[in-house]
């Protein structure tokens, strides 16, 4: 008797392991599995809370990063490996708090501005990083996906993706792995908080 | 479709039967898989913290998913059931795995999946293999369902779940198929080895309960004699323990050698395959001695595709059997004893001191193999079997036999059964006539013809030759009796009926003087039974009469009394006595020397020995015999038409001493008395005597 009921028990028991532990795979996938929401291409990016260096530029690129989000690390890296290109503004958005301590950012070329996550949608209507939109003189986008064709590969194309769309091509942008970052996305990609460092 | 589908639950869910060795199996699989999922613990830490994804929170969650497969070695005691948590775990693993595996390889981190699910094969369990693919599956349908299609409604199709799920299934389906095999490869087919053992350790039990059930001893034995590992308890019982070599023949040996080394070589000769099997079998022995029973022994051979493999033994203790058979050949010698004494009192008891006399000298004389002990054994079988005894030529034939292969004197043993029989009887007979005086019987019509004769003052020497005539036996009782015996003796050697004719030509001798020669003429009897008459088939041929006829005579021939026994058989085979004579190096270039040869002591015409003859020690009984009642042999035989033995006697021999007392006392016809009944005086028959 005492047999069975500890096996009913542990059986209960694994029974809710399994399925907490299935949640907890779930979440764990969105962000590498299903492309997150972009901007899409055409329409315009509300940009009016920047305050960009060289307004006056005909095109801007501007890159969101968070600063939790180990994707966006990446991101940052490469872009820090380069310097900034010729005749086009680019603009580095880091998602988090402006005091958080950021060596990297402090000596860069690169125009940076910090926004909170909750603030995120509202001023730039993104949830997503790390993302790359490519703006021409009329403030459309041209260009708003993902740095490389494939979830976090080696090749990351923001130069090519960059010079391309301001030579008038039409690019297809790539899909958007990564981190939702928006305090509205992140409700729903992260709810346990695992993600986000 | 219900069919289908049972198929499928029968092909993923195994038969509940498991055994200790598949419990003992799954066992050792779950704990390798603890320990593994336990490695996975600083493993992914070390993952995490070289993708500086967050080594801390990945190893909680590593920890996370080693609570289950803990939780079910300590708790559950169904491996199986166990099997399955630790294939969920792996599952989780993996998803961790590809969270942690943050950076340029997190692609590759599925490869995870792709590479455990095989290992599952292990745990030969489909079912394990099913639960990890739905553990997968379940939580990428989790979060499909769970995302706000407001946010991923174009960007997370179905389709997309699909193929994701897809290479799982492709996966999981060829492993749980092998899983399955796997399972029915080995686990099963252990549990069914262990079911068929069982049944044969069942049946092999039934077969033992049989085996020591019955009262025959069963054995198996191969080419080389060696005893198979199953056999009757009655073997043990009837021929003790089996021996450490696992011979047949070492078993044997400790109750009967010769029957041992008779078995060996028959054996060699049954396995050889030379002979037909069922010949060399007879050729095994088929009886032994044990102590003070009578084992039987019979075979029967085991063919596999027309290759004899084995023979099986079967031993039976016919100790009872033989027993009776024995007391049944006492009472029909007692029978036939009583026969013969009825029919020739005289005879028999000279047959008897005769006998006797010949079985003391056999026992004075067994210290050497000679001519004479030959002879003496020779004729006291042939006597004995004369007289209806069949224990005595039985003993005399063994003794015979032994004494032929091997030369020599034999055992003990084999006098032991002569003397036993010979005691046996010599008892019986005693009891039987206590008075060995042989009387005179008169009949009425005898009585008053000679009291007629005295009152009539018949001549004296008239008187005396009919009252001399009394102890005179008619020869045609001894020719009656002989032929009697050739009767008897054509059915058992299977020729036919055979005809006998006599003429006696109303002769009369002296019984106790011819007594001797009498039983002697019998191996002459049985030399023309055996040898000389065809069977039926070859007569036939032959374009003979069905049936052989032997004739038997006695006459008076000028002054010899002339014994004849006539056959119409095949006649002498002069050319194979030649050859025999030449091998036994006596004289063989006339015929005088081929008749000489015929009746030498160890040349006998006939290829083989029986029961019967073909020793060629009788012919030389008979010509000692009838020298010394001073006659001799001729020899008269024509190939396909007969042969024919004369004895020629003076004719004053037939009645050897009354004739002496006869002419002692100046009797002028003393022959008379031995050609026929006296006639009656004439005047004598003139008158009558009433009582």
């Amino acid at each position: 008797m005492i047999s069975c009921i500890r096996q009913t028990s542990v059986s209960i028991l694994l029974a809710i392991w399994a399925a907490v532990m299935a949640f907890v795979c779930a979440t764990l996938m969105i962000g590498h599995w299903i492309p997150l929401p972009a901007p899409q291409v055409g329409t315009r990016l509300q940009i009016g809370y920047i305050s960009p260096a060289n307004d006056s530029a005909s095109w801007k690129a501007f890159h969101f990063l968070s600063c939790e989000c180990r994707c966006s690390q990446r991101i940052l890296k490469h872009l820090l490996d380069r310097e900034p290109l010729q005749n086009m503004d680019e603009v580095i958005v880091c998602i988090g708090e402006s005091d958080q301590n950021c060596e990297l950012l402090s000596n860069c070329k690169y125009t940076v501005v910090w926004v909170k996550p909750e603030e995120l949608k509202s001023k730039y209507n993104v949830e997503s990083a790390p993302l790359l939109v490519v703006l021409d003189s009329d403030k459309i986008i041209q260009y708003s996906g993902a740095y490389t064709p494939r979830k976090q590969g080696f090749a990351i194309q923001d130069v090519s993706i960059i010079s391309r769309t301001r030579d008038g091509e039409s690019i297809p942008p790539f899909p958007l792995f990564g981190c939702g970052v928006s305090r509205e996305l992140r409700a729903f990609t992260d709810p346990l908080g695992l993600k986000n460092q | 479709m219900s069919f289908n589908r049972k198929k499928l639950v029968d092909f993923l869910v195994l038969p509940p039967l498991n055994t200790e060795k598949e419990r003992s199996y799954l066992k050792r699989i779950n704990t390798i898989t603890l320990v593994l999922l336990t490695i996975h613990l600083p493993l992914f830490g070390c993952i995490a913290w070289l993708n500086e994804t967050n080594a801390l929170q990945s190893m909680i969650l590593v920890v996370l998913a080693l609570l289950g497969p803990y939780a079910a070695f300590l708790g559950l005691t169904s491996q199986r059931q166990i099997s399955i948590v630790m294939g969920i775990s792996t599952m989780f693993m993996g998803g961790i795995l590809v969270h942690i595996g943050q950076g340029v390889a997190q692609s590759e981190m599925h490869f995870y999946f792709f590479a455990v699910i095989p290992l599952l094969v292990a745990y030969k369990n489909p079912l394990v293999i099913v639960a990890a693919v739905t553990t997968a599956v379940s939580y990428h349908v989790i979060m499909w369902t769970t995302l706000p299609s407001s946010i991923f409604a174009n960007e997370a199709p179905l389709w997309l779940l699909g193929v994701h799920a897809s290479f799982l299934l492709l996966q999981a389906i060829p492993i749980s198929i092998l899983a399955r095999h796997f399972y029915d490869s080995t686990i099963q087919l252990e549990q069914r080895v262990a079911l068929r053992t069982e049944e044969v350790e069942l049946a092999n039990y039934e077969i033992r309960e049989l085996l020591d059930s019955v009262q025959q001893g069963f054995l198996k034995l191969d080419c080389f004699g060696r005893i198979g590992s199953k056999y009757s308890k009655a073997v043990v019982e009837m021929l003790g323990e089996i021996p450490a070599s696992n011979l047949f023949m070492d078993l044997l040996s400790g109750h009967d050698k010769r029957a041992a080394e008779w078995f060996e070589i028959g054996l060699v000769e049954v396995f050889a395959g030379i002979m037909p099997l069922e010949l060399t079998l007879k050729q095994l022995p088929k009886q032994i001695k044990s102590d003070s029973r009578f084992l039987s022994l019979e075979y029967a051979p085991i063919i596999e595709a027309g290759e004899l493999k084995h023979i099986v033994v079967m031993v039976s203790d016919i100790t009872a059997l033989v027993e009776r058979e024995k007391f049944e050949v006492q009472s029909r010698e007692l029978m036939a004893i009583i026969d013969r004494i009825a029919d020739d009192k005289v005879a028999f008891l000279k047959f008897f001191a005769e006998a006797e006399s010949l079985v003391k000298r056999i026992k004075d004389r067994t210290t050497a193999v000679n001519d004479e002990i030959k002879r003496d054994i020779h004729t006291l079988k042939g006597n004995a079997a004369c007289f209806g005894l069949v224990r005595i030529p039985n003993a005399c034939h063994a003794i015979e036999d032994y004494i032929n292969e091997n030369n020599e004197i034999p055992q003990s043993n084999l006098w032991t059964e002569l003397d036993q029989a010979w005691s046996s009887i010599r008892d019986k007979i005693r009891r039987l006539i206590a008075d060995t005086e042989i009387k005179v019987t008169l009949g009425d019509d005898e009585y008053s013809s000679v009291l007629l004769a005295i009152l009539n003052d018949v001549p004296k020497s008239q008187l005396v030759t009919r009252v001399a005539a009394w102890r005179l036996e008619p020869t045609r009782r001894r020719l009656e009796i002989i032929a009697e015996r050739i009767t008897a003796l054509g059915g058992k050697l299977g020729k036919g009926v055979l005809n006998v004719v006599i003429e006696d030509h109303e002769l009369r001798t002296d019984p106790k003087y011819w007594l001797s020669f009498w039983s002697t003429l019998i191996h002459v009897i049985r030399n023309a039974v055996d040898h000389g008459i065809e069977t039926c088939d070859e007569r036939l041929k032959q374009n003979k009469p069905e049936n052989g006829t032997i004739y038997l005579s006695t006459s008076i021939e000028g002054t010899s009394y002339v014994i004849s026994v006539k056959d119409d058989g095949r006649g002498i085979h002069w050319e194979h006595l030649r050859s025999s004579a030449q091998q036994a190096g006596l004289p063989y270039e006339s015929d005088r020397d081929l008749k000489e040869a015929l009746i030498h002591i160890g040349v006998s015409t006939k290829k083989s020995v029986t029961e019967t003859s073909g020793r060629g020690v009788g012919m030389a009984a008979v010509r000692e015999c009838c020298q010394s009642l001073g006659g001799s042999i001729e020899i008269n035989s024509v190939s396909g038409e007969g042969t024919e033995f004369r004895f020629v006697f003076p004719v004053e021999n037939m009645a050897h001493e009354m004739h002496a007392i006869l002419t002692k006392y100046g009797i002028a016809n003393a022959n008379a008395i031995t050609c026929c009944a006296p006639e009656l005086i004439a005047h004598a028959t003139q008158s009558t005597l009433s009582f």
